[in-house]
Formats: C-alpha cells, sequence, structure tokens
C-alpha cells in the first residue's frame, strides 16, 4: 500500500492535520486509528469548553470531535479504524495490523504523528500500601462512566488536581458518589482555573494543596487511603495524616507523550516534554515525519491541539509538494529562568511566512511578569502576564518578518519580575 | 459592604474580580479586575443568580455505546443541578439520536432543554434496514464511522 501522507492516530490532531493537508493539495490521505471510531479521547469528555477559540462557542467534547469527523468524511478522506500501528521506520515504512486485514505494510512519502498521550499510573508516582482493586486513572474512570455505562464507586478521593481529576470529581458528585477530597503534591493546582471553580468549589469538595497519598488500605477492594501533607521538598510530614474510608482512589497525576513508535524510527526526543523536537513546520529530526498535539507536549486546550495540527498538515503537504525550504538558516528556540520549554525548538527562517507561534510552559506560578525574547542580548518582544502558572499553557505569536538573526543562531525566552 | 471575591470563568483567562454592591450604579453592583463585558456580566450573576451548564449521559440502547452523552442547551440555576440529575437519571433512549435532538423538553421548568451532544447510530442488525432506506452515499460513510468494525 502506499500512500501520499499517512496520520497515525484519529483524535484532535490526526483529524485536524488531514483535513489541512487536503486542504493544502494532499489527495492520497490516510488515518490509522486504533479505536472503534474516530475522535479520540474527545469522545469521552462529555463536559462542556471545547472551542471557545476555534469555534467561538461552547461544545463538548464529542461535538467538538464531530465537526472534525463530518469535515473529513466529506472531503472523502480515507481512514482506518481498529487498526494498531506496531512500527515505524525511518524511511516511513508503515507496519500495522487489524483482525480484517491482518498485517500490514504501508509505505507513505509523509508521515504525520498524532497518536496523543497517556495518564501516569499508580506505579510512576509510586504511592506506597496495598494493591486492592479501586485504584484507577482518572481518564479510565471517564471512559467507564461516560461511555460504557459503569459507575466506579461510591466514596472516592482523588490524587492530584490535573483537568482530568478536578473534571471527575464534579461528574461522580453528580452521579451520586462522595468525593471526600482532592489532593495535589503541588502547592497550586495543575488544572485550569474555570475547573477548580465549577468542578471543586462548586460542590464544596475540599482541595488540600500540598499533599499526597501516603498510604493505600484494602486488600480486594480499597478500604481507606491516607493522605499527608509535603514539606518544601515533597516529603510528607509526619502527624499531618488524614485517612478517608473509601472505596475508589483516581489519579490524575499527569499525562506522558506517546512516543514508543516515534522512537522506532529513530527520532530525536526532548526530555522536558517527552515529545519529538520540532522544527516551525512541526517536522521532526526525520525529514517528512511530523508530530502534531499531545503526542509533542501535552496540551491543556484542545483548540491549541487543532491549531498546532493545521500547521503539521499543511507543512506535510507542502513536503509532499517539494516546496519546503531544507538548506536555510536554522536557530534553535530555548526556554531559559522560568520557562520550563518552548515548542517548536527549531525555526527555520525562509520557512516562516511572517510569524511563528511559540507555545511554552512556565515551571512555577507567578504573578505580574513579562515573558521576554532575546536574541544576542537583543530583546525581540515582551508579553506582560498578570497571572502564569505551569498548569496554563502561554502562546506568542512572533513576528520574524523584520528580525534579522546577526550572529546569534538562538532565541532565548525567559520570566522577568516586573517592578512594581 | 457586601462583597465577594470571584474567579471569571466565562473563559479561561481566569480573571480575579472582585463584586461589590453598589445602589447607585445601574446594575445594582461594582466590578473590579474583569477584562471583558463578559467577566463584568458574569460577576454580577455569580451575585444574583448563578447559573451553570450541566453534561451528563442517559442511558441508551441498541447502540455500541451504553451511554449517550447529553447537555443542557443552555445554563440552568446553579441550585437545581442535582434535582436536574434526579430527573435525567431517570431517562433511557433508543438509537439511532442525532446531535442536537431534544431528549427532555423544557427541564424543571427552566425553559431550557436536555439535548444530545453525538450522534449514536444504531447497532448492526438495525442499521441493515436502515441502509435500505439512506441514498445519500455521505450518510451511509458517516454511519460507518460511528460503527466502525460492525460491518
Amino acid at each position: 500500500m502506499h500512500y501520499d501522507i499517512v496520520v497515525i492516530g484519529g483524535g484532535p490532531a490526526g483529524l485536524a492535520a488531514a483535513i489541512e493537508a487536503r486542504k493544502n493539495g494532499a489527495k492520497n490521505i490516510l488515518v490509522i486509528e486504533r479505536d472503534r471510531e474516530l475522535g479520540g479521547i474527545l469522545q469521552q469528555c462529555i463536559h462542556n469548553g471545547f472551542g471557545l477559540h476555534t469555534f467561538k462557542e461552547e461544545l463538548t467534547g464529542p461535538e467538538y470531535a464531530e465537526r472534525f469527523i463530518k469535515e473529513l468524511i466529506t472531503m472523502g478522506i480515507e481512514y482506518k479504524l481498529d487498526t494498531m500501528v506496531i512500527e515505524i521506520s525511518g524511511n516511513k515504512a508503515i507496519t500495522a495490523m487489524n483482525s480484517t486485514e491482518g498485517i500490514l505494510h504501508i509505505q507513505a512519502k509523509a508521515i504525520i504523528l498524532a497518536m496523543g498521550c497517556r495518564e501516569r499510573t499508580r506505579g510512576a508516582v509510586r504511592i506506597p500500601g496495598t494493591r486492592p482493586a479501586g485504584v484507577l486513572t482518572a481518564g479510565t474512570a471517564q471512559r467507564f462512566v461516560n461511555i460504557e455505562g459503569y459507575m466506579i464507586g461510591k466514596r472516592v478521593v482523588i490524587l492530584g488536581s490535573g483537568d482530568i481529576g478536578l473534571i471527575m470529581a464534579r461528574r461522580l458528585t453528580l452521579e451520586g458518589a462522595d468525593v471526600l477530597a482532592v489532593a495535589e503534591l503541588m502547592p497550586y493546582s495543575g488544572g485550569l482555573t474555570r475547573n477548580i471553580v465549577q468542578c471543586v468549589e462548586d460542590f464544596d469538595i475540599p482541595l488540600y494543596l500540598s499533599h499526597t497519598v501516603v498510604s493505600i488500605e484494602g486488600n480486594d477492594r480499597v478500604k481507606a487511603v491516607t493522605i499527608a501533607q509535603v514539606d518544601k521538598n515533597l516529603k510528607p510530614i509526619k502527624g499531618t495524616e488524614k485517612r478517608f474510608e473509601c472505596d475508589t482512589l483516581l489519579l490524575s497525576v499527569g499525562l506522558i507523550p506517546e512516543n514508543e513508535l516515534t522512537k522506532s524510527a529513530g527520532i530525536e526526543l526532548d526530555n522536558v516534554t517527552g515529545g519529538p523536537i520540532v522544527n516551525e513546520a512541526m517536522e521532526t529530526s526525520v525529514e517528512g515525519i511530523f508530530a502534531c498535539g499531545n503526542v509533542v507536549h501535552v496540551h491543556d486546550l484542545v483548540d491549541w491541539v487543532t491549531e498546532e495540527s493545521k500547521r503539521a498538515g499543511r507543512s506535510a503537504a507542502k513536503y509532499i509538494a517539494g516546496k519546503t525550504e531544507r538548506n536555510c538558516k536554522t536557530i534553535k528556540v530555548k526556554g531559559i529562568n522560568g520557562v520550563r520549554y518552548v515548542v517548536p525548538h527549531q525555526i527555520r527562517l525562509d520557512n516562516v511566512e511572517r510569524t511563528v507561534e511559540l507555545m511554552m510552559r512556565v515551571d512555577n506560578v507567578y504573578k505580574d511578569i513579562k515573558l521576554v525574547i532575546k536574541s544576542g542580548g537583543e530583546v525581540i518582544k515582551e508579553v506582560k502576564r498578570s497571572h502564569a502558572a505551569p498548569g496554563e499553557m502561554e502562546n506568542i505569536k512572533l513576528d520574524l518578518s523584520k528580525f534579522t538573526p546577526g550572529d546569534s543562531d538562538e532565541i532565548y525566552i525567559e520570566v522577568v519580575k516586573e517592578e512594581a | 459592604m457586601e462583597a465577594k471575591n470571584m474567579i471569571c470563568i466565562v473563559c479561561p483567562l481566569g480573571c480575579k474580580l472582585k463584586v461589590t454592591k453598589n445602589d447607585a450604579s445601574p446594575t445594582g453592583y461594582d466590578v473590579e479586575g474583569n477584562t471583558c463585558f463578559r467577566g463584568a456580566e458574569y460577576g454580577i450573576k455569580e451575585m444574583t443568580n448563578p447559573t451553570r451548564a450541566l453534561t451528563t449521559t442517559v442511558t441508551i440502547y441498541g447502540a455500541a455505546m451504553k451511554r449517550l452523552p447529553v447537555r443542557t442547551s443552555g445554563t440552568i440555576p446553579k441550585h437545581l443541578l442535582k434535582q436536574a440529575m434526579e430527573v435525567i437519571n431517570k431517562v433511557e433512549v433508543k438509537a439511532p439520536i442525532q446531535t442536537g435532538q431534544v431528549i427532555i423538553k423544557n427541564i424543571l421548568n427552566t425553559g431550557v432543554d436536555i439535548i444530545a451532544s453525538r450522534n449514536i447510530y444504531q447497532d448492526s442488525f438495525s442499521l441493515g434496514i436502515n441502509l435500505l432506506v439512506i441514498n445519500n452515499l455521505k450518510e451511509v460513510e458517516y454511519a460507518y464511522w460511528r460503527w466502525g468494525s460492525c460491518f
């Protein structure tokens, strides 16, 4: 089988990338999805708040997905469901399998990686205690409750105040469970502010900041969970323990980009984001393999995933048409002094039409700061923020039409405190 | 003076508002800290009649999924959320369902409907009969992605 562009993953990233590639002239496109339907995780995110930026209205996850799925189908873009990609090679050969066609060998001219991310589990955060049933990741619980129709418990403690944890606190409360506590290791929540207000404060669910789970009790099923306050080094403080009798512990302790396939293709990864290193075209270190969405870095709004994926789709179409400028000045983009990471990592100046969108996260909660973009000691742009937190991604559009790199081939972005 | 600090949740910015009662103001309240007019509206509403959108699921039969996601067509008073859940949890529907289809009309006399937030097609057996009446190939394809492996 031969395709011009193969998109791996049929979630929001893959859908937007495939549609945009078609709009930019690519014809022979295939989307491969491992679930029984397109849409990815959006299908289980039945809460609203999606699409405020893209569609200027508040949609639920399934509604947001449906707009893209309809468009994809209307365009006649091919896709395979229930199909698992098991390997991709650096020369863009894909091995996939499903139960009707067996093993598939697909050769692509360009590949777009859109596999999304995975939840961190109990093992990843090393929680002590027994190993009973009833310890689930929040996303798994979300699928059980919202799609499969199973209630996962009656008395619930949630560890982690990421968005999925907060949303599940509200969801389970509405479905009649008692959510006894949400414990967060850090002194601030990792979720969006509106989720803290609407999901936790609205229902009077106690949010314990700087707390973690120190023990799980129970043999067959969870019987109790003990949380304790942590000190500056995130170590539990003796004497601060609180014990909750409960039957379920939900974990919302972070997401990791899913990059097994990326590694098999020999693509270079970034240690901070856990995703591939990409340039302004969302192209990875292997020519013709692009990546977008949560596989590159975990986003908090699907709108930014769509935005980023459109760029990947456009770039892939441009690449197979042979219009990409490859031999030109490349500058590196780095986050320092409070900026944890910046995507894209590299910018090939001749490929930038006018502006490039930089997405970044800060490493702590800050008030009244400037995000300062510098090159060779010179300030290119400053953006003021009255509030910045790791849970909220920062987007900066950088106009490079008048930019001359000079001697420096690096751009730095840092957090600078504003003088009052 | 009656005042309340709150975080605006109209958009992801999360402005920190301070809403103070002020009988001299035409709206009855002063709002500080907002960066747009919607923030001011939100602050006043939180003091007078806080409302929320509700999203949940209802049981669906004759489909691959066991639950149909639904939402309120607008927002309903915050204190009615639990009562609304009780009404919604009694409802069961049969596939097929179209996005936007009204599942419960005028819930708790709020003037707001409970509507489906996705398409769900019937299972493969019923779908076979459906195909006889669907002439539009696009719709068949649309059914395919909802149905995938069952074909």
